[in-house]
């Protein structure tokens, strides 16, 4: 996965949405965790697995 | 009798149950050395010294049991709870909070074995480091060097160890919180399998995630303090209903009838010489002629990456919002980077770690106990921000952890090991099935008896 510094800001610009605040001043240690994190997630997404692969947590009622 | 900082915890329980030597006088001790030794280290963030001088009065007296870690100073990561301090977490914020009402489970369990807690110990903020700085309390410092890191996020805990001022410390470990600290400060630490040990009472980082064990300087001491703190407890859900196994009894067994294969691939790249050559040591220690893999180590690595930076963002969503400008930044530019992760890819790290829980399982059909480097390399220096990692610059921080996060992330059990170096220690981790935290440790004390584990004490103690 290739991501543009546009790409990511366009990302951290929708911070507010969700309440969040990031300052100009954090706005590079922001777009370096989340390309390292966007990245690390799409290898993972890329791996192919059945439908039927439950997530590890498992509520037992 | 003169109690002895560097006494195993072991050796001060049988004296203090045979009498010759009281638990005053041990818990006199560990507070001098701490005084002493802490300014240099900066280990411990709070010492409950009325505490424990009126609990090894009460086991003199009789009014509390002389259990397996009779008269046994003890201190704990400051995200375990205890009652009367504030549990901080490595983090400013929690310092506004209201002072813990009660213990932490492990910390009540150990005293309920006679064990004396005396402080609680500096770690990276909410747990999310591997090198043992803090800025808000200061960077641990490694005992064998002080211009050194600790590792993290448990680093006080194992200066604490490592510097002679407790035989026993409490951890957690998420991706290698207590496995980096042991290998960058030459110390036996246990990451139990998930589950196993309680966590209730101590502040979260990734609840999928996080685990608790102890730091020693020996496996008898690490055996000893995980039987006096197994058992079920229903304040953690992940806390499961087991039968005790208790691990003590069982190191004399030694590794006889183990099956042991050294891992390759993913474990074996990007490795420093050191790391390598230790995990040789303890190959040819062992005899273990056979290398096995695991499939898709890296993306099980990438996978708890996701699902660390995106649950402690949920944990700390409040705080971000709040107070995002009280936070190490360090750690809140990754928590802020965690909450922009869309949903799939969280829910499909869940998915892939039951897939790769299935893949190893079927690698333990064939053998009981897997070895591999614990850290990449020896400690780096305080404040270092990269180092080389398989040919290529990274950041320390986040990449401390390349050889513990693919383990941790199932819920593996984990003994780390410690190898002297010339300079600094390394660990080796010893890793064993899902709930055979026994053969792990078993492994670990044939390598202690064979003079391969060592956890010196530093030159300059």
């Amino acid at each position: 996965m290739t991501l543009d510094d546009a790409e990511l800001d366009r990302m951290i610009a929708t911070a507010g949405l969700q309440g969040l605040s990031v300052p100009a001043e954090w706005h590079a240690a922001v777009r370096a965790n989340l390309r390292v994190t966007l990245t690390r997630a799409a290898e993972v997404a890329a791996f192919p697995l059945p439908d039927t692969t439950e997530p590890a947590p498992v509520f037992v009622a | 009798m003169t109690p002895d900082p560097w006494a195993s915890a072991a050796t001060i329980a049988r004296d203090v149950r045979a009498r010759t030597l009281s638990a005053t006088a041990v818990v006199a001790a560990a507070l001098h050395s701490i005084a002493a030794r802490n300014p240099a280290l900066n280990a411990f963030t709070d010492v409950v010294l009325a505490r424990a001088q009126a609990r090894a009065a009460a086991l003199d007296r009789g009014a509390a049991p002389r259990g397996p870690l009779a008269g046994v100073p003890f201190a704990v990561k400051n995200l375990f709870d205890v009652a009367g301090l504030v549990t901080r977490a490595g983090s400013r914020i929690n310092r506004d909070n209201p002072p813990a009402a009660r213990d932490a489970t492990l910390v009540a369990r150990l005293e309920q074995a006679g064990a004396v807690l005396v402080g609680a110990l500096n770690m990276g903020e909410y747990a999310y480091d591997f090198t043992g700085q803090n800025v808000h309390d200061g960077a641990s410092r490694n005992p064998h060097d002080r211009a050194h890191m600790t590792g993290g996020s448990s680093g006080g805990s194992a200066a604490a160890v490592a510097g002679g001022m407790v035989p026993l410390a409490l951890a957690s470990d998420t991706n290698g919180s207590i496995r980096v600290p042991a290998s960058l400060c030459g110390l036996f630490g246990l990451k139990p399998t998930f589950g196993r040990l309680s966590r209730a009472g101590t502040f979260p980082f990734v609840a999928s995630l996080d685990h608790v064990g102890p730091l020693a300087r020996s496996t008898e001491d690490l055996a000893l303090a995980y039987d006096a703190m197994a058992g079920h407890d229903p304040a953690d859900p992940a806390c499961q209903d087991r039968a005790a196994e208790p691990a003590v009894p069982a190191l004399a067994r030694g590794a006889a009838g183990l099956r042991i294969a050294v891992l390759g691939g993913y474990f074996q790249r990007g490795a420093a010489a050191e790391a390598l050559a230790a995990v040789t040591t303890c190959v040819d220690a062992l005899g273990v002629a056979a290398t096995v893999e695991l499939p898709e180590a890296a993306r099980a690595r990438g996978a708890a990456f996701v699902i660390t930076a995106t649950e402690a963002a949920a944990l700390h969503h409040d705080r971000l919002r709040r107070r995002a400008q009280d936070f190490d930044p360090d750690v809140r530019d990754r928590l802020l980077a965690g909450a922009l992760i869309p949903a799939p890819y969280v829910v499909q790290a869940q998915r892939f770690r039951r897939w790769y829980r299935e893949q190893v399982l079927r690698v333990f059909a064939d053998v009981d106990v897997l070895l591999a480097p614990a850290t990449p390399c020896v400690a780096p220096r305080i404040g270092q921000a990269t180092f080389v990692l398989d040919g290529a610059e990274m950041p320390v921080r986040p990449n401390l952890g390349v050889f513990t996060q693919p383990l941790s992330f199932i819920g593996l059990p984990v003994v780390a090991v410690p190898l002297p170096g010339p300079h600094l220690p390394i660990g080796v981790q010893v890793i064993a099935a899902p709930w055979r935290e026994t053969d792990a440790l078993r492994v670990a004390a044939t390598l202690e008896a064979a003079g391969v584990a060592q956890a010196m004490r530093p030159a300059n103690s």
